[in-house]
């Protein structure tokens, strides 16, 4: 539940995310055809083209970092009048290196993740609390959320788009003077309830790309810390699940709700919700970017529920755009004046007192958002189920021979409450092209092919397709993979994408980046003595080619006198622990293999060789030999994630320009499109 | 020669017990500090891959000068105090005088430039005893002010006076990992003989010695390191030369064509809000104000934190590229400056 539950403490502020975009494109990993050029940024081509090359920020360190962030809201139990809170501030990263932002793969952009997080709360005098956020990636990424005023026009790509990033914070420590803060004493009370642990959602928007503007690699930001409760996943709320039914909705995505364990209190998620406007210049707080006023927005719970999963979401008891008879539902509360002062206070979460009428519905009605008091907005998915991958990311190292676990913890709910014995299946995705590239209309493209994905399909093996949720609604997805033998040539590895649903005929799209994602990196055994033309080179090479930042902002990673003589700094960051920040590379994608031959070589230029208590990489171990029985790879049914039609509707409102995740979203659209037959 | 006030001096030498030394070790870690931003700030404008020679000597003025200061703080626990570094205050105002001069050295915050290494980081770095120029100093007593070099041998004629009975602190919290520095550069104090010989690091790299530009360690002192640059030749052993020595090595070009031309002595609040000038240059200070933080945490009781503090000095020169590639608001001659100041807020 965590961040939509309470107590609750909203923050504000911007961050900054300077992520390198030269590893936009799949194609910069090939050595052979790197062109130097692919080190500067792109450029305007003839006909309407664009010269990608290093694409929109070339010299971008990976950094995140938070700027302005103070305390806009504290919320103990419905009450919001009691906010002492309001004169605290937000640091990030006291006394140490910046939080990194990285994709898992250039062809697999759509869960950045955050690394290293640590936040501080501070009344000036004192650290009130300090506590690190577990490796998280954002989820539900809206593109065209935000509509440009002036023209009526989404804005095209990341600026025009949000996401939350949600995780969970650990590592905490708590200042005495915290005491006089009720609502943080309410957090540290949940948190030494709950293992040390709360709850944290960045809600993150307005991003700008654009090298001239003045906000250039920096968005908004609003932070939610609430509670984590034991069992809770680490990346993502356990929910009762909002999602269109059939179409897009009107302008409203994918949205979360949670009623709190008393049953008193419904907090519900606009944050990443509500579209967007751009102003065509500040409004009176000085903000560009504001909520749309959609006019009062009602929320009610629904008196008659669907039938268990078997309903057909063509046409379930109330759709989105569905005007809803009277008494069909039961108010709980209407939500006005949502303002962007509202939001930055918020975080976008309203917390509803539920009506007694409405409480003995709650459990297991459906809940729906109207407007104009009847219309359907948009409502809870069908049944109220909803399952979520927690570790849905997960970058693995294969062993020379044999196959090595891995596995995935899904999380079946049924309006909100764990679903003990649900039913859920999962399966690789078929091949998949084209990832990673520029989506076409590129001048001068780079020459390496773009290499296909999901594929060899038998190195990766599911041997239960179908799981059964235990007790705690968790079903674990247990995998198999071995050496998928470098199949991409000029990056390691593989990227697998798993599906996952409800083993059930009919339910509520998913959004569109719903998934499991491996990179299964190449086995990579390190030579006796490695050498730096035949070993070495090559990797710090393409590393150096990569990340341009390296040879302009510190020194030439690729130039063996250079790197012998810093081999000492080297070999400090190649020896970090992947949660430090210092880690190299940032990207957290070089293999153990790779690492550790690394490691070993840059100690014979240390003075003193290799220091005894060196954190080696570990080199995977425990591999079977024996292959699991293979299913056959036939990808089961999962609810479609969008229709054909809605997803040539959202290509359009993806506007021009193709960087980035712009382009790879484009191409998981044309997708979907191109199956409309 | 950085000319200090005399009142140091007799402090020291006033000194009873151990704790009567803490505010003189104290101004000792702030003075060592005190010269990083501002070598640093020079040694980032020169762009990254240009001026190599000139940036390689820079870079180890202030590699030994955070050495300095790393010394200074494990000789403040050897006694027994607590070295204060994350504070409001440790950074001087730049422009402005180092901690405890007179005020005839003004040290601001520029870029490189001949005339900045030439008439601020050399009259920092002049030993008491040059070797080209006649002896400054007589005598103690007719003097308005004292040297660095009698501040530091005052404090170890006192250490040795006080005796092994000085040395009350706790030793394994003293950061003496030799992972970053030489065993015969960093090394614990636990005694006044270490004590002294630590003194001796700090003060031969800074001013080598009366006969020779060299320290203990055959590196050239800061002084004649930088007057390498403005001599355009390294410093080499001439025997020809009465003193040995001559700028007869290797040329050492500034080219002032590739150094950022960045806006003197910068003030962010200055900078229009909004501005990516403003956002950038107040993260680039608040970095610079974490890598004091992790330095505390070192002398504080966590020797580890000093990996931390190499993360940030890294951190540190990638923002420095990031601010001073951006054009100055309304002066687009001048980059944006790098602002060394104590900037506990990223607000």
């Amino acid at each position: 539940m965590s961040y939509l539950n309470l107590p609750r403490l909203t923050f504000a502020g911007l961050f900054e995310a300077d992520v390198n975009t030269v590893n936009n494109d799949v194609r910069n990993f090939s050595v052979p055809t790197f062109e130097p050029r692919f080190q500067t940024p792109q450029r305007p081509a003839d006909d309407g083209k664009t010269q990608y090359n290093g694409w929109w920020n070339p010299d971008g360190s990976n950094a995140f970092r938070l700027l302005n962030c103070v305390v806009t809201g504290a919320v103990t139990g419905g009450d919001t009048a009691s906010t002492p809170e309001l004169a605290l501030r937000l640091n990030a990263q006291v006394g140490r290196t910046a939080a990194k932002i990285v994709d898992l793969d250039p062809q697999f952009q759509f869960a950045s993740a955050l690394w290293c997080l640590r936040i501080e709360l501070t009344d000036g005098a004192e650290t009130l609390m300090a506590a690190t956020l577990m490796p998280t990636c954002f989820r539900d990424i809206y593109f065209a959320r935000v509509i440009d005023k002036g023209t009526g026009q989404p804005v095209p790509q990341s600026p025009g788009a949000s996401a939350r990033f949600t995780g969970t914070l650990h590592q905490i420590v708590w200042g005495a003077g915290s005491a006089r803060y009720p609502a943080l004493q309410a957090l540290q009370a949940e948190a030494q309830a709950n293992q040390g642990r709360l709850g944290c959602s960045l809600l993150t928007y307005g991003y700008s790309k654009t090298p001239q503007a003045e906000g250039f690699t920096f968005g908004t930001v609003i932070g939610s810390i609430g509670p984590w409760f034991n069992g809770d996943p680490l990346m993502f709320a356990r929910s009762r699940r909002f999602a269109p039914t059939g179409q897009l909705p009107g302008g409203i995505n994918w949205m979360d709700g949670a009623v709190s364990a008393d049953q008193s209190t419904l907090s519900l998620d606009f944050g990443n919700s509500l579209p967007m406007w751009l102003l065509p210049s500040p409004g009176p707080d000085g903000e560009i970017i504001v909520p749309q006023d959609l006019g009062p927005l009602t929320v009610v719970v629904l008196t008659h529920a669907d039938k268990d999963g078997s309903s057909d979401a063509a046409s379930p008891l109330a759709a989105s755009g569905a005007t809803l008879a009277a008494d069909l539902c039961v108010e709980i509360g209407t939500l006005t004046g949502y303002d962007v002062a509202w939001l930055r206070r918020t975080g976008g979460i309203a917390d509803f007192a539920i009506p007694a009428a409405a409480k003995a519905l709650i459990a297991d009605h459906p809940l729906a958002i109207l407007k104009n008091g009847n219309v359907v907005l948009i409502r809870e998915t069908i049944g109220g189920l909803f399952v979520r991958a927690d570790n849905f990311v997960q970058r693995l190292d294969a062993a020379p021979t044999g196959w090595l676990p891995a596995s995935v913890s899904l999380y079946a709910m049924r309006y909100g409450q764990p679903y003990a014995g649900a039913s859920l299946t999962a399966s690789l995705d078929p091949v998949s092209t084209g990832n990673g590239g520029d989506g076409g209309n590129a001048a001068d493209p780079p020459q390496a092919p773009i290499p296909p994905n999901n594929v060899p399909a038998d190195k990766i093996s599911m041997p239960q397709p179908t799981m059964t949720a235990g007790a705690d609604g968790i079903a674990e997805m247990a995998v198999s993979y071995c050496n998928p033998e470098n199949p991409r040539g000029y990056i390691d590895g593989q990227i697998y994408q798993f599906s996952y649903s409800f083993d059930l005929p009919s339910q509520s799209p998913m959004p569109i980046f719903e998934g499991i994602w491996f990179h299964i990196r190449d086995a990579f055994v390190p030579p006796a003595t490695p050498s730096w033309a035949t070993d070495v080179a090559p990797i710090l090479t393409q590393y150096g080619n990569l990340y341009p930042i390296m040879s302009r902002g510190l020194f030439d990673i690729a130039d063996y006198a250079t790197v012998t003589a810093n081999a000492r700094l080297l070999f400090f960051a190649f020896t970090r622990s992947i949660d430090d920040a210092n880690y190299m590379p940032a990207t957290r994608d070089m293999s153990a293999g790779k690492m550790r031959m690394l490691v070993e070589w840059l100690a014979g230029y240390l003075p003193g060789g290799l220091p005894v208590d060196a954190g080696l990489p570990v080199l995977p171990e425990g591999a079977v030999l024996t292959a699991p029985a293979l299913p056959p790879v036939t990808p089961a049914a999962h609810p479609r994630r969008l229709r054909p039609a809605t997803a040539k509707a959202a290509i359009d409102r993806l506007g021009p320009g193709n960087e980035g995740k712009t382009a790879a979203i484009r191409n998981y659209l044309e997708d979907i499109a191109g199956s409309a037959g | 020669m950085l000319k200090i006030e005399r009142k140091y001096v007799d402090q020291v030498r006033q000194a009873a017990v151990p704790a009567d030394l803490y505010d003189a070790v104290q101004k000792a870690i702030e003075l060592e500090h005190s010269t990083i931003p501002t070598y640093l700030c020079a040694y980032f404008t020169l762009k990254t891959g240009t001026n190599q020679e000139v940036a390689s000597i820079i870079r180890s003025v202030v590699m030994e000068e955070m050495l300095h200061m790393c010394i200074a703080s494990n000789l403040m626990i050897a006694i027994g105090g607590h070295p204060v570094i994350d504070k409001p205050g440790f950074v001087p105002v730049y422009p402005g005088p180092l901690p405890m001069n007179i005020g005839d050295v003004v040290v601001p915050l520029q870029k490189c430039s001949l005339d900045l290494i030439q008439n601020v980081f050399m009259e920092i770095e002049k030993p008491e005893h040059p070797i080209e120029f006649p002896t400054l100093l007589k005598a103690d007593a007719t003097a308005q002010y004292a040297t660095i070099g009698e501040f530091y041998a005052a404090i170890d004629a006192k250490l040795r006076e006080l005796g092994q009975s000085a040395f009350i602190g706790r030793f394994d919290e003293e950061f003496v990992d030799n992972s970053w520095f030489p065993p015969d550069q960093l090394f614990p104090i636990t005694s006044p003989r270490s004590a002294s010989d630590a003194i001796q690091v700090i003060v031969r790299q800074g001013e080598g010695t009366p006969t020779s530009p060299l320290d203990a360690q055959g590196e050239v002192a800061h002084y004649y390191r930088f007057e390498q640059i403005v001599k355009g030749r390294l410093l080499v052993q001439d025997r020809t030369e009465p003193t040995g020595f001559a700028f007869r090595g290797a040329v050492v070009a500034l080219d002032d064509r590739a150094v950022w031309n960045m806006q003197p002595n910068p003030d962010p609040d200055r900078l229009p809000a909004g501005s990516r000038a403003r956002h950038v240059s107040i993260l680039f200070a608040y970095t610079y104000t974490q890598l004091l933080g992790a330095l505390h945490d070192t002398f504080n009781g966590d020797p580890r934190a000093f990996d931390r503090v190499m993360g940030l000095m890294y951190d540190l020169r990638l923002q420095a590229q990031e601010v001073l590639s951006i054009p100055l608001p309304g002066d687009a001659a001048l980059q944006t400056g790098l602002a060394f100041r104590y900037q506990p807020y990223a607000s």
